[in-house]
């Protein structure tokens, strides 16, 4: 019985074929914006939480606060020092701190020369691990550096796969600025592209080819003692910086962070991106639902013969209220299913805008049949909803009057 | 008056309309009997009440006043949607405007009675094309409203009556639309049906028309004046 209905409906809802496509245009955008938003923030959430996850939040970074932007060690002005690294191992909490250095390098493979970042990592096995952990970084070839590596470094995966005419491999020779060195060891990807792109070297050969100031640091890393509340180890070492340097709160001229720090921030913007994006969608939807309101009144009215034909020929009240609805529930869905056909193409089309921006696969929408078919039922819904107005109209119409209607 | 063979009984049926101040009333006390398988028109001047009797009698509207009996039920009290049951399984509508749904094709049309008594689909199919197949129309089971002559479009309006099987057809003017020669085939049709024992009320202005009926009743001022 319901397939009856629903073809006479479907039949109704065809007929007005522009009209029905301009009634929809406000549930299409709607939901498309609530699949595309809900799709990518759970992307971005996944996306965020890799790339900081396997930090932990037990680490502490700190890093100058230079007057330009740009990456660490390529335009701040004043670096960490060895003695900041000295301060920070005895602030109370720290189980360990390391420093590292970053610079840009000219890399050949004896073909093609190009720029790069050179990564340093320590020589010693626990400040090598934790460096490792707080980049993400894993072999997915070769070996690691260790002790005594000095002509051998390890190479991020884009560094290796797509930067030369022909991928790196193990063992293979390259050329930093004017040393032969031997690649032992190729990282998988971190989610970091800058580090996908880096060259990773010990700290010390690194200084000496790259002509480094031996007292200097990019970043200090420091591994929290387990169980001490990371925010305070955090204000500690703040305060022992400013009290070395001499500076006020608020003229610091270095940073500490905690990846929580990092994540909450980053959740906090994107909550409210989800919420200005919920809210267009949900005025988007309202239209969408008085659109479809405003056609059924209109289809009401202008059936008003035909309804009464159907309370001559023996239709209820609630057989014709079935009948509208079901109109108004299939332009809802027509509505949903185009909607989220559109919100899935916008994810994927941003998906694929973000990596050729950024050149790493960040960002990924995670698309669920839950959150499809969720979409399907609500566009019904609404369109269901919209359609109760009208119908009971339309049933409540004296048929008598409606048949004499011109 | 107690006579338990009338299909169709109005006692002192009133319809008073009240427009402000003002009371119109369209039917002022009638009162007739239809029995199974008459062939009935009704007659009377334009605003004779007319169409007013022929609602009462379909279950379309309600009395203001007196007692409609279909089958020896008092129906007018009834509520709207036991009305609407009672119209879709007992009464057959034919009006003089045709009234198909232009969206749907004939045998979709003749179909729809039967879609709100709940036939299962192909039965309303069967019987459907079985119908216009009586009406002779079995070559236009697809075309839409549209795509039919005057008389063709009444003739399935007919097969449409049918639909239900009811118990008797009320045409208001059925033919008030059509040139004489498509009336002469649809009165034709009409005959046919009585034949096979269709109960059918024609209402009409033509004598043409009143001349296929085995009674004439006249309507004058809301009241009936003849049988
Ligand atoms: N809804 C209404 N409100 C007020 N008066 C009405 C209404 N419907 C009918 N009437 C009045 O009732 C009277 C009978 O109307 P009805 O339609 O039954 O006449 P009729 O005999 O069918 O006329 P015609 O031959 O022109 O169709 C008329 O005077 C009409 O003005
Ligand atoms: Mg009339």
């Amino acid at each position: 019985m319901w397939k009856e209905y629903g073809h006479v409906a479907a039949r109704n809802v065809r007929q007005r074929r522009l009209r029905s496509w301009l009634t929809i245009i406000g549930i299409v955008i709607g939901m498309a914006a609530v699949v595309a938003l809900i799709s990518l923030g759970g992307g971005l959430r996944t996306a965020i939480s890799a790339q900081f996850g396997s930090i932990g939040a037990d680490k502490i970074t700190i890093t100058p606060k230079g007057p330009g932007f740009g990456p660490p060690g390529s335009f701040s002005t004043t670096k960490l020092t060895k003695d900041d690294l000295r301060i920070v191992r005895q602030v109370n909490g720290v189980d360990l701190a390391i420093g590292r250095v970053l610079s840009p390098v000219q890399v050949t493979d004896g073909e093609k020369s190009l720029f790069t970042f050179a990564v340093s990592v320590p020589a010693d096995r626990e400040s090598k691990k934790l460096v490792m952990d707080s980049l993400n970084m894993k072999i997915d070839r070769g070996r690691m550096v260790g002790k005594g590596d000095r002509l051998n470094v390890v190479v991020g995966h884009t560094v290796a796969e797509e930067e030369f005419s022909d991928p790196l491999q193990v063992r293979q020779t390259i050329t930093l600025q004017n040393t032969t060195v031997r690649v032992v060891g190729i990282l998988k990807p971190t989610g970091n592209f800058q580090i996908d792109d880096s060259i990773i070297i010990l700290e010390e050969p690194m200084r000496d080819f790259l002509s480094i100031n031996e007292r200097e640091y990019d970043v200090i890393v420091a591994q929290i003692l387990e169980g001490v509340e990371p925010s305070n180890v955090r204000d500690r070492i703040a305060r022992e910086l400013r009290n070395e340097r001499n500076v006020e709160v608020g003229e610091e001229s270095f940073e500490v962070s905690s990846p929580e720090q990092t994540i909450a921030s980053l959740n906090n913007i994107l909550l409210v991106v989800n919420a200005v994006v919920v809210g267009i969608a949900a005025i988007s939807l309202l239209v969408g639902g008085i659109g479809v309101m405003n056609t059924m009144y209109t289809a009401v009215l202008q059936r008003t013969r035909e309804i009464g034909v159907m309370k001559a020929v023996g239709g209820t009240r609630s057989q014709i209220i079935t009948l509208f609805l079901l109109e108004s529930a299939i332009l809802g869905a027509a509505g949903g299913v185009i909607g989220v056909v559109l919100g899935v193409g916008l994810s994927q089309g941003a998906v694929i805008a973000g990596q050729a921006a950024t050149g790493s696969a960040l960002l990924q929408a995670s698309i669920s049949l839950p959150l499809l078919l969720g979409a399907m039922v609500f566009a019904s819904f609404i369109g269901i909803v919209s359609g109760i107005w009208p119908a009971r109209q339309a049933a409540r119409q004296d048929p008598v009057d409606a048949l004499r209607y011109e | 008056m107690t006579d338990t063979s009338t299909l169709i009984r109005l006692e002192d049926v009133e319809k008073i309309y009240q427009m402000g101040d003002v009371t119109a009333s369209a039917l002022a006390g009638a009162s007739l009997s239809i029995y199974p398988k008459e062939f009935v028109a009704i007659m009377g001047p334009s605003g004779s009440g007319k169409s007013t009797l022929m609602n009462m009698v379909g279950c379309l509207d309600t009395p203001t006043g007196g007692k409609i009996f279909l089958e020896q039920q008092d129906i007018s009290k009834l509520g709207e949607s036991r009305l609407a049951q009672l119209r879709g399984q007992k009464i057959g509508f034919v009006f003089q405007q045709f009234n198909l749904i232009g969206t749907l094709t004939a045998l979709e049309n003749v179909a729809l009675p039967m879609l709100f008594q709940s036939v299962s689909q192909h039965e309303r199919r069967r019987r459907a094309a079985e119908l216009l197949e009586l009406v002779d129309l079995s070559e236009r089971l697809h075309h839409r409203p549209s795509e039919l002559s005057g008389g063709q479009q009444q003739r399935v309006a007919l097969a449409r009556a049918l639909a239900n099987d009811p118990e008797v057809i009320l045409a208001d003017e059925p033919t008030g639309n059509l040139d004489s020669k498509t009336e002469e085939a649809i009165m034709a049709l009409f005959q046919k049906l009585n034949k096979d024992g269709t109960t059918i009320i024609i209402v009409t202005h033509e004598k043409t028309v009143a001349r296929h009926a085995q009674r004439i009743i006249h309507i004058q001022d809301g009241v009936i004046v003849g049988a």
